[in-house]
């Protein structure tokens, strides 16, 4: 068959798109609306899906907070009111108390500590 | 059918955006106006790639929460529309190749219902279930380019975008689509 002129026609074609529309009707417009939203409110809340990833979160950097705190008491070194801003940043940059202390320590490391460090 | 609607007009982007936005915030009547608008385009888009309407409702479903769970990743400052049928686009053809072994002789024409009615309905019938057998001949791309061009009134670049293909190539599935399907709509009325 030879291309008619309108198939070249950088504009929709009416006769196709009725034909089209027709054939690919959806129905049950409503129906379909009232499926959605069920499904919706199947989900858990975009806020309760928030708030458990913070926790989580929160939960993490707490934990990494003690360890670091406990890591640097047990060896001697620092004390939590000691703690700089220095060691608090490379502890949350790092999640790692011990590389912290290790990083911005005025003072060599004691083997002592590594040692605690490596165990860890 | 309602007529195919054309970005900054009535069912714009500034509209769609507050919409986004109050859903976003919690509000689910806003996120039933984005369904209610834009289930047609997407449950015809989920019907070009997938034969069964069935399963096309179910990946046009899956589209509205995807786009839900996905909405805060929505560029605001771009068309909702385009975005929304790109998913519902990737999420039909995804279904399609999942489900490409389950197909069955269904997608033989029935021939009981291509035989001629006796009324213009029944005549009329035939004729889609004709048209939806001609689409599905059409190769994917064929099929997903002349519903966004001719039934949703996207522009060349617009799907160009949506599907992640060439301009020329967009143009050239559209020219081939329609060849093909007015080829059979001509057979029809003569």
């Amino acid at each position: 068959m030879v291309p008619g002129p309108n198939d070249f026609s950088p504009e929709p074609d009416p006769h196709v798109r009725a034909a089209l529309s027709a054939a690919l009707e959806p129905g049950d417009r409503a129906g379909f609306v009232a499926r959605v939203l069920a499904r919706v409110d199947e989900l858990p809340a975009r806020a309760e899906v928030a708030a458990r990833h913070w926790s989580r979160a929160a939960l993490a950097a707490a934990a990494a907070l003690v360890a670091g705190l406990v890591t640097g008491l047990l060896a001697g070194r620092v004390t939590p009111s000691r703690t700089s801003v220095e060691a608090d940043f490379v502890a949350s940059t790092t999640g790692s108390g011990s590389a912290a202390i290790f990083l911005t320590a005025e003072q060599p490391p004691d083997p002592r500590t590594l040692f605690t460090s490596l165990v860890e | 059918m309602s007529a195919p609607v054309a970005e900054g007009m009535s069912h714009g982007r500034e509209d769609d955006v507050a919409l986004v936005v109050r859903t976003l915030a919690g509000d689910r009547a806003a996120f039933g106006t984005l369904v209610q608008r834009y289930e047609e385009p997407v449950r015809r888009v989920a019907r070009a790639v997938l034969h069964d309407v069935p399963d096309a409702d179910d990946a046009a479903q899956d589209t509205f929460l995807t786009a839900l769970m996905k909405l805060d990743h929505y560029d605001q400052k771009r068309p909702f529309r385009p975005w929304l049928l790109r998913m519902a686009t990737n999420i039909a053809i995804d279904r399609r190749r999942r489900r490409v072994r389950r197909r069955t002789a269904s997608l033989e024409p029935d021939a009981a219902t291509l035989l001629p009615g006796p009324d213009v309905a029944a005549e009329r019938a035939v004729l889609q279930e004709r048209l939806r057998e001609a689409l599905y001949e059409l190769p994917e791309r064929y099929r997903i380019a002349i519903v966004l061009f001719d039934v949703e009134g996207f522009s060349h670049a617009e799907i160009a975008e949506i599907l992640g293909a060439a301009v020329g190539t967009v143009r050239s599935a559209v020219f081939h689509a329609r060849r093909h399907l007015r080829e059979l709509l001509a057979d029809w009325k003569e």
